[in-house]
């Protein structure tokens, strides 16, 4: 049985390491990219979208019970046993 | 558009004529990812739910699942970023005394190089490719005299027309460059005032 709190650290970590290349790669785009529209408007889809999913994600865990275990017998049973 | 004055090593009566990148369907790798991006995750979901597992009707399942299409969709994002960024940063920019190049590769390595336009002796456009003849995109290659390294204008959209303007711009460069050599030749006495 694996706690669920520890997959959400596991998660938040993976989110870590997203806004560390995402900061990188906007920097980027603002200190090299031409003065465009294209530029700007690059840069706030990809911020809007990835707040979208982080939010989103956010939000239905604040919905879940975190305190429930992960228990993997019932999808080892459904694929090997049935 | 750039501002030619933030160019280093601006030449006298230099003027921007135009910034080219590659053709835009040259990322046609980057809409299929894009698309696949979108497709996994509803994929998953109906094969899970077809399959009937147990695992994922639990609310813990549940958890895992959506954790876990939030952090393929933030990555394929960021590739997807990534992508558009290494488009969108690899630029050549003709001016009417020189081409420079900027070719953005990773994160962290950018790399620009530039070329005077009265030392290039011969240009060649050359579309190669299926896609390349319908869409009208190719590569033009700008050959400098005494150097073996050409200058390459990667899948620029109509190279013949590219082709074309460089070598005019060229040909107005090298008489532009006699004058100025002419002019710096002439003796000291030339260039003083008649009194």
């Amino acid at each position: 049985m694996i706690p669920i709190a520890i997959i959400v650290i596991i998660w938040l970590i993976a989110v870590a390491v997203f806004l560390l290349f995402a900061g990188l790669s906007i920097m980027q785009m603002l200190k090299f990219g031409i003065k465009h529209p294209i530029t700007k408007w690059s840069i706030i889809i990809f911020m809007i979208a990835s707040t979208a999913i982080v939010v989103g994600t956010l939000l239905f865990l604040s919905q879940m019970n975190l305190q429930s275990g992960l228990d993997f017998q019932p999808i080892y049973e459904s694929i090997f046993v049935i | 558009m750039i501002d030619i004055s933030q160019l280093p090593g601006l030449l006298p009566n230099e003027k921007l004529v135009k910034v080219y990148r590659r053709h835009p369907l040259t990322l046609f790798g980057l809409y299929v990812g894009m698309l696949i991006t979108f497709i996994i995750p509803v994929s998953v979901y109906l094969l899970i739910r077809g399959m009937n597992i147990e695992f994922f009707s639990s609310e813990a399942g549940l958890i895992v699942f959506i954790l876990f299409i939030s952090a393929f969709l933030l990555f394929a994002l960021l590739f997807i970023f990534q992508q558009f960024l290494d488009y969108w940063l690899d630029i050549w920019i003709l001016t009417t005394r020189r081409i420079i190049n900027i070719e953005h590769t990773g994160l962290f390595t950018r790399v620009r190089s530039e070329v005077r336009l009265y030392r290039v002796q011969d240009v060649t456009s050359e579309l190669h490719g299926f896609l390349s003849h319908v869409f009208n995109y190719g590569m033009v290659y700008a050959q400098t005299a005494g150097e073996t390294l050409r200058f390459v204008f990667e899948d620029v959209p109509d190279p013949k027309e590219v082709a074309k303007i460089i070598l005019q711009l060229c040909e107005r460069d090298q008489r532009t460059h006699e004058q100025e050599i002419t002019k710096d030749k002439e003796p000291a006495y030339y260039k003083q005032p008649i009194q």
